[in-house]
C-alpha cells in the first residue's frame, strides 16, 4: 500500500512538473510570435505611410516642375509664388521620408532620389532674384524624368516590402494559432490527467478507510463479544459454584465420618480455588478493557486486615509457618477508598507468600508513612522466607502469565495472573509496588497507597452486629424470589438460620401476586429470572404496589454498572453470587438497620426511595436527599443555585489564597463550609473547616495552598455530580416515574 | 410558628427555609442583621429567630444587642445556627442570652425537637 502511494505521488509530481514546463514553453513561443506579428504590423504601417508620402512628394515635384516652367515661360509672379510653395512642400516631404530609409533595402534608391530632388530644387534657387536678368535657363526635363524613375523604383521596392510583410503576418498568425491550440490541448490533457489521478487517489483512500473502518468494527465487535462472553461465562459458572460452595459449607456442618470430612474439605478447597481463578481471569479482562472501576466508600483498615489474617491463619497453620500481622496504631481507623480491591491486593500477595514458603514466616505489616491534608499514605509490606525470585526474573514477575520460572507453574500451580492484577490494582489507586527478593532467602513486596481519611461516624462494630443476628430474624417474613432450585434451597437454609420465616416464589410475576396478599419485611430478588426479571419486578413493586419493602438483589452479573442498575430499578442493596452466609447476613443487617435509623424521615422515605442512586465522590446522596426531604424540584433548585454560586465562592477563595489574605480566607472558608454542609458535601465541608482553621491559627501559606488544590477540583467534581443528578431527575420526569 | 431565618449563606437560608416550610411553619429569610432589624420593625410578630453568628453588615451578636434595646415586647425565641467553633463562649463573654445553639452542619431532627419545645413554652 505504501509503495503504491509513493509511486502515485512521484508520478503526479513529475508529470505536473513536465506539464508546467511545456505550458511555459508554449506560452513563451506563442508570445514570441505575437510580438513578432505586432512588430511586423508596425513595419507595414510605416511602409504604407512612406508610400503615401512618396505619392505626395511626386505630386509636389511634378507641380513644382510645372510652375517652374510656367514662371520661366511667362515670368508671371503668380507662378513664382506657387512655385516657391511647392518647392518648400517638396523639401518638407523629402525630410519627412529621410528617417525611414536608412538601413532598409531602398536606402540606395532613396539616396539617389534625394540627390536628384535637391539638385532639381537647388537648380532654381535664387531664381526670383535673378528673374529680371532673364539669364536663367529653364530646368532640364531630363532631371524630372530621372526623379520620376527613382520614385518608381522606390514605389516598387516599397510595394515588395509591403507584400512581404503581409505574407509574414499571415505566417506568424498561423504559427501562433497553432501554438495556442497546442497549449489549450495540453492544458486540457494535464487537467484530465490530474482529475484521473485525483479520483484514483480518492478511490484508493476511500477503500483504505473502508478497510480500516471494517477492521475497527471487527475489533470492537470482538471486544464486545469477549466482554459478553465473559459476562455470560461468569454467570453460568457462578450460579452452579454458588450451589457447590453453599452446600459444601452446609454439609460440613452436618455429622460426617472423618473420611467424608476430608472429601468435603477437598471439595470446598477446590471450589474456592476454581472461583478464585475465574475471578482472576474476569478481573484481568476487566482491567485490560479499562473497565475496572474503583469504589470510594468509607472502610476500616482493621476489618480488611483481620479478614485477610483469618483467611491465611488457617493455611499458615497447615503449612506450619508463622503468620505475623502488624498494624501501625497511628493509622486512622476509617479510610476512604475501595476495601474490596485492597483485600484483593493483600490476598494475592499473601497467597503467593504462603504458597512459596515451606518454613519460617509470612508477615503482613501496615505502616503510616505520612498524613497530610486529610490524606494518609500507607505502606503495606508482605514478607516471606520462601524460595525467593531469581535476580534476572524480578522485573518480569509483574507481567501477565509470568512466574519465577516455568517449573514454578508445574510445582506450585496458578495462572500467573495474580501479580499482574495486583500491579494494575495498585496503579489504579495511584499507588506503587516494588519487590525485594533473594533467591532461597525470601521475598518482600512493598505497596504504597494513599487513602483520604474518613471522618464519618463508624457503624456499630462486629460484636453488636452479631448480637442483632438473633434479633434480626425474629420470625419476620421474608420473600425469596429465585428460579434456581438449588439456590432456593441454599438461601432458605441461610435465611431460616437467621431466624426468618421464608416464602419462596420462582419468578417476578408470582412475587407480585404474593406481595398483593401478604406483607413482608424483606425481599431477596434474583435479577435473572424467566417471565418477569428482578429489575422489572422491583420497578412494579415500587410503582404499582407502592411498597417500600427493602429489596436486596442477588446477582451473578459482575459487569460494570450492575450495582447502579439494581439501585436504579429501586432496589436497596445487592449481593453477588456466590455468597457466603456472613455476606448475606451483612447485607440484610444493613437494610434492616437502615430502615430503623431513617425513622424520623419516614414521611419522606417514599419520595427519597424514588430518587436516582449512583456512585458519587463528593456529593453524599443520602445526606443531600434527606436535607432536601425528597423533593426533586427543590433538589434541582439547589443544584442550580450551587452551580451559580460555587464558582463565585471558589474564585473569591482563590483570590484570598493568592494574596495571602488570611482574614478573607477565613471568612470565605467559613461561609463555604456552611454551604457545602447544606449541600450534603460532607468531605468538602470538612476540608473547608480545615482551611478556616489554618487561616485562623497556623497561617501556613504552603498548607493553605495545598489544601486549596484539593478543594478546587473537589468542588468541580461536586458540580459535575450535581449536573448528573439533575439530568437523571429530568430523565425520570420524562419517563413518567 | 412565625420563623425568621438570618443567614448570609444562600444555601443555609434555602435549606433551612425549605425544611421549616415543610414542617408547616411560616418562614421569612434575610441575609444579615441589618435587614433583620428592618423586617422586625415592620412585622413584629416573629416567634422564633434562627440566627447565624458571622455575617457581613450586622453580625449575629450585634443584632441581638440592638434587638434587645429596640423592642419593648418580649423577645422572640433565639436559636443560633452557626459554624463557628467557639460561638458559645463568645456569646457568654458578651452576656447575650439565647435559647438553643446548633452547630453546622445542623441535625434537622434535633432542630425540629427544639422548635417543638419552643412552641410549648410560647
Amino acid at each position: 500500500m505504501n509503495s503504491l502511494r509513493v509511486s502515485t505521488k512521484a508520478v503526479v509530481t513529475v508529470s505536473s512538473l513536465i506539464s508546467i514546463a511545456l505550458v511555459v514553453f508554449i506560452a513563451v513561443t506563442a508570445n514570441f510570435y505575437v510580438t513578432k506579428m505586432s512588430e511586423n504590423n508596425q513595419e507595414l504601417y510605416k511602409a504604407y505611410n512612406i508610400s503615401e508620402l512618396l505619392k505626395t512628394f511626386k505630386n509636389n515635384m511634378t507641380a513644382f516642375d510645372a510652375q517652374q516652367r510656367n514662371y520661366f515661360y511667362t515670368g508671371d509672379a503668380a507662378f513664382l509664388e506657387q512655385y516657391q510653395q511647392k518647392q518648400s512642400e517638396a523639401r518638407r516631404g523629402l525630410s519627412k521620408m529621410e528617417e525611414y530609409f536608412p538601413g532598409r533595402p531602398q536606402e540606395g534608391a532613396f539616396e539617389r532620389l534625394r540627390r536628384l530632388s535637391y539638385k532639381k530644387l537647388l537648380e532654381t534657387k535664387g531664381m526670383s532674384m535673378s528673374s529680371e536678368n532673364g539669364n536663367l535657363l529653364p530646368g532640364n526635363n531630363n532631371s524630372m524624368d530621372e526623379i520620376n524613375q527613382a520614385i518608381e523604383e522606390l514605389n516598387s521596392g516599397l510595394s515588395e516590402t509591403t507584400q512581404e510583410l503581409i505574407a509574414n503576418n499571415g505566417e506568424y498568425l498561423n504559427v501562433s494559432k497553432k501554438w495556442s491550440l497546442l497549449e489549450t490541448l495540453l492544458g486540457v490533457l494535464v487537467a484530465l490527467a490530474g482529475v484521473i489521478i485525483l479520483f484514483r487517489d480518492i478511490n484508493l483512500r476511500n477503500k483504505l478507510e473502508a478497510e480500516l473502518r471494517n477492521a475497527k468494527k471487527q475489533a470492537e465487535d470482538n471486544a464486545n463479544m469477549k466482554e459478553q462472553f465473559m459476562a455470560n461465562m461468569s454467570h453460568e459458572i457462578r450460579t452452579p459454584m454458588n450451589a457447590i460452595l453453599g452446600f459444601s459449607d452446609l454439609m460440613r456442618k452436618t455429622k460426617l465420618s472423618s473420611d467424608q470430612e476430608q472429601y468435603m474439605k477437598a471439595i470446598s478447597a477446590s471450589s474456592s480455588n476454581l472461583l478464585n481463578i475465574i475471578n482472576d481471569i474476569l478481573d484481568f479482562s476487566k482491567i485490560e478493557a479499562g473497565k475496572m472501576h474503583l469504589e470510594k466508600i468509607a472502610f476500616e483498615l482493621g476489618d480488611v486486615v483481620n479478614t485477610v489474617a483469618v483467611m491465611f491463619g488457617e493455611r499458615a497453620r497447615e503449612k506450619k509457618i508463622d503468620l505475623e500481622v502488624h498494624i501501625d496504631p497511628a493509622i486512622p481507623p476509617r479510610l476512604f477508598g475501595d476495601p474490596t480491591r485492597l483485600t484483593q491486593i493483600m490476598v494475592n500477595l499473601l497467597s503467593n507468600a504462603v504458597k512459596f514458603t515451606s518454613q519460617g514466616m509470612v508477615g503482613l505489616s501496615c505502616e503510616l508513612k505520612t498524613i497530610e491534608m486529610g490524606v494518609a499514605q500507607l505502606v503495606f509490606r508482605v514478607k516471606d522466607t520462601g524460595i525467593g525470585i531469581p535476580n534476572d526474573k524480578v522485573n518480569m514477575i509483574f507481567e501477565r502469565f509470568n512466574q519465577g520460572n516455568s517449573e514454578t507453574t508445574r510445582k506450585y500451580g496458578g495462572t500467573g495472573l495474580g501479580l499482574a492484577i495486583v500491579k494494575n490494582l495498585v496503579e489504579l489507586q495511584n499507588g506503587t509496588i516494588y519487590v525485594k527478593s533473594r533467591e532461597g532467602k525470601g521475598t518482600e513486596f512493598v505497596v504504597t497507597v494513599s487513602y483520604p481519611v474518613s471522618y464519618h461516624e463508624g457503624d456499630e462494630n462486629q460484636e453488636t452486629s452479631r448480637e442483632i443476628q438473633r434479633r434480626t430474624g425474629d420470625n419476620r417474613p421474608v420473600l425469596l424470589v429465585e428460579d434456581n432450585v438449588l439456590n432456593q434451597q441454599l438461601a432458605r437454609v441461610y435465611l431460616e438460620g437467621f431466624g426468618f420465616v421464608v416464602d419462596i416464589v420462582a419468578n417476578g410475576a408470582l412475587a407480585l401476586e404474593m406481595l398483593r396478599v401478604k406483607k413482608f419485611d424483606l425481599i431477596l430478588m434474583d435479577v435473572q429470572m424467566p417471565v418477569l426479571d428482578g429489575y422489572d419486578t422491583t420497578r412494579r413493586i415500587r410503582s404499582e404496589l407502592k411498597l417500600l419493602t427493602p429489596v436486596i438483589a442477588m446477582t451473578a452479573h459482575v459487569t460494570e454498572g450492575e450495582k447502579e442498575k439494581c439501585l436504579n430499578a429501586g432496589m436497596n442493596d445487592y449481593i453477588s453470587k456466590p455468597f457466603r452466609e456472613t455476606q448475606l447476613f451483612d447485607v440484610i443487617d444493613r437494610q434492616i438497620g437502615n430502615s430503623h435509623k431513617q425513622e424520623p424521615e419516614s414521611k419522606h422515605a417514599a419520595s427519597i426511595a424514588r430518587l436516582p442512586r449512583f456512585v458519587t465522590q463528593m456529593l453524599n446522596l443520602d445526606e443531600f436527599y434527606s436535607l432536601s426531604r425528597g423533593s426533586a424540584d427543590f433538589i434541582v433548585e439547589m443544584a442550580e443555585l450551587f452551580d451559580e454560586q460555587n464558582p463565585v465562592d471558589i474564585e473569591e477563595l482563590e483570590n484570598a489564597v493568592v494574596t495571602n489574605n488570611f482574614i478573607a480566607i477565613r471568612a470565605t472558608a467559613h461561609r463555604m463550609k456552611s454551604s457545602l454542609g447544606f449541600m450534603g458535601m460532607i468531605e468538602l465541608a470538612r476540608l473547608m473547616g480545615e482551611m478556616e482553621l489554618l487561616a485562623e491559627k497556623d497561617q501556613d501559606q504552603n498548607k493553605i495552598n495545598k489544601l486549596f488544590m484539593l478543594i478546587k477540583p473537589g468542588c468541580a467534581t461536586a458540580r459535575e455530580e450535581l449536573s448528573v443528578l439533575v439530568k437523571r431527575l429530568s430523565e425520570e420526569v420524562i419517563n413518567g416515574n | 410558628m412565625n420563623i425568621l431565618i438570618i443567614d448570609d449563606d444562600v444555601f443555609a437560608k434555602k435549606m433551612l427555609g425549605h425544611h421549616l416550610l415543610d414542617m408547616g411553619h411560616t418562614v421569612t429569610t434575610v441575609s444579615n442583621g441589618q435587614e433583620a432589624l428592618l423586617h422586625i420593625e415592620r412585622n413584629n410578630n416573629m416567634e422564633v429567630i434562627l440566627l447565624d453568628l458571622f455575617m457581613p453588615q450586622l453580625s449575629g451578636p450585634s443584632f441581638l444587642l440592638l434587638l434587645s434595646k429596640q423592642t419593648r415586647k418580649p423577645l422572640p425565641k433565639i436559636v443560633i445556627v452557626s459554624g463557628a467553633r467557639d460561638g458559645e463562649n463568645l456569646l457568654k463573654d458578651l452576656g447575650i442570652a439565647y435559647d438553643y445553639y446548633f452547630h453546622k452542619p445542623i441535625d434537622f431532627t434535633l432542630l425540629n425537637k427544639a422548635i417543638e419545645e419552643l412552641a410549648k413554652t410560647a
